[in-house]
């Protein structure tokens, strides 16, 4: 079963900033929308299970699999302007660096909830993108 | 240009491969360094764009095992990372990678860092040019088969090897290994200027003639002290003069052409004489067949302090065996024994002339009969 710890900074953070910024997202694509879109569509696909593989990491704390899983999800975040995203990975990484468990469990509830914020924001990027191709 | 990228995480990987699809370059893509290793020795990649955390072979391993690989050709290496301690870093360069970029990396940045590898795998073209030019010269001469790939690697072996003898040390360093594989091929590229009828003649020289062949070792030197001139400072065209000046001197003094003694001739002269004189013996000739390593040994063995610097005949018998791989690494070719056969069928040499000639003669200008051993 999944605990879920949430951190309040991380809540804080959260409030603070949209999910994905696509100002980012379309400065790392060169400008390519189309390009953008499918980088989304990734993340609609692999989004979900990276963040619970970090969680089942984490629950069998397994210090070196989390740091890893957190790193690429880090990677991906950065490139997608979900900066929320990879701070949370970030810190996952790091607390998994230093094999600290319960900093690893007060980020995964955060974690999952942000990914979920990023999912749901593509919709919307889609939409935006269309009607300004319209 | 083709580019290779490496990452497991695929938004990362094909966020680099449409960056670099921008800029022109084709991509290809590995997941792991694994696979990235196993595409470098199917296809020709020059450039290699890798994460460093990746499962299986992460890429500080891929860029040990690229470097150590014999893929016959230079891989630049940009290593995408956060990993931004100076630690890191350092870890980095000491296993080969060539440059860095820093995560999160501007996709200008990215094009700009590969542009400059990119110009700097064009550099080392030019060396293949330089070595194309030997082969050229080479090509002249229908015996020689893959030699100067052989010598090149015999070379580099046994400077290699001396590097750790206390007194080589200070003249043999990675930057010798490297120049001298580079320049050896160019030890005979006086042979442009021999005219056919001596360099291609299938019986003995006289010794008229035979003072004409000895001449493109001043004639190779003359060639490059005109780069030299225009290139004052750059070392592998110095190295590639003295390699083509000295090849054929021998440590006693009775070399040519100047009849150098012992230290006197420059170490990569000396390298060199026992590089291209094996690999004279252990060859077949449209004259002589090959001799057996064994036979070759026992000849660079009794010729040393004579024909050759003791200290470089050490260093080849501590590395026998690896030239033993060498050899059958680089085989000659079918062309080769074409050649050979198609001056026998010709008649430019005949049988009874092949057994006048005897088993001895293995110098690649030892037409004369003389044994320079």
């Amino acid at each position: 079963m999944n605990t879920i710890i949430r951190n309040e900074s991380d809540d804080q953070q959260a409030e603070t900033c949209t999910a994905i910024n696509t100002d980012v997202l379309f400065l790392n694509c060169m400008g390519s929308v189309s390009f953008a879109l499918t980088l989304l569509d990734e993340l609609e696909a692999s989004g979900k299970v990276q963040v619970e593989t970090i969680a089942k990491h984490a629950a069998e704390a397994d210090c070196d699999a989390t740091v890893e899983a957190a790193h690429s999800l880090k990677g991906a975040a950065g490139i997608l302007g979900a900066t929320v995203l990879q701070s949370l990975a970030a810190k996952i990484e790091s607390a998994g660096k230093s094999a600290d468990i319960e900093s690893i469990a007060l980020h995964v509830g955060g974690i999952r909830q942000e990914m979920a914020r990023c999912l749901s924001q593509i919709p919307v990027i889609r939409q935006q993108t269309q009607s300004a191709t319209v | 240009m083709d580019v290779l990228v490496v990452d497991d995480e695929a938004i990362s990987r094909r966020t680099v491969e449409h960056i670099l699809r921008e800029a022109g370059y084709r991509v290809t893509m590995a997941r792991d360094g694994e696979e990235a290793l196993t595409l470098l020795q199917e296809h020709s990649h020059q450039l290699v764009v890798s994460d460093w955390h990746m499962p299986r072979m992460d890429g500080i391993e891929l860029c040990r095992a690229i470097r150590k690989a014999d893929l016959r050709r230079y891989v630049y290496f940009i290593m995408v990372t956060s990993r931004d301690r100076m630690i890191d870093t350092i870890s980095g360069f000491e296993s080969g990678v060539d440059d860095y970029i820093a995560k999160p990396f501007n996709p200008c940045e990215l094009q700009v860092r590969v542009n400059v590898g990119r110009r700097i795998v064009a550099l080392e073209t030019s060396h293949l040019t330089i070595f194309a030019l030997a082969k050229l010269a080479e090509s002249r001469d229908p015996d020689t088969g893959a030699h100067l790939e052989r010598v090149r690697s015999y070379c580099r072996l046994l400077a290699s090897h001396l590097q750790v003898v206390p007194k080589f040390q200070e003249t043999v360093d990675n930057e010798f290994l490297q120049l001298i594989y580079e320049t050896s091929p160019l030890h005979d590229i006086g042979k442009v200027a021999i005219p056919d009828a001596i360099l291609l003649k299938p019986s003995k020289l006289t010794l008229d003639e035979f003072e004409v062949m000895k001449s493109h070792a001043v004639r190779g030197a003359e060639t490059l002290d005109a780069a030299l001139q225009e290139f004052p400072n750059a070392k592998f065209l110095r190295m590639a003069r003295e390699i083509a000046l000295t090849h054929h001197e021998k440590f006693d003094g009775s070399g040519y052409p100047r009849g150098l003694t012992g230290n006197q001739i420059p170490l990569c002269g000396r390298i060199v004489a026992l590089a291209d004189v094996y690999d004279a013996l252990t060859s077949q000739r449209v004259y002589k067949a090959a001799m057996c390593h064994e036979e070759a040994k026992s000849i660079i063995v009794n010729e040393s302090g004579r024909h050759f610097d003791p200290d470089v005949v050490n260093a080849f018998l501590k590395t026998e065996r690896q030239f033993f791989a060498i050899r059958s690494q680089f085989v000659d070719g079918p062309e080769t024994m074409t050649s050979a056969v198609n001056s026998l069928v010709a008649g430019r040499r005949g049988v009874d002339e092949l057994a006048s000639i005897g088993p001895s003669p293995f110098c690649s200008h030892s037409k004369t009969g003389e044994c320079y051993v």
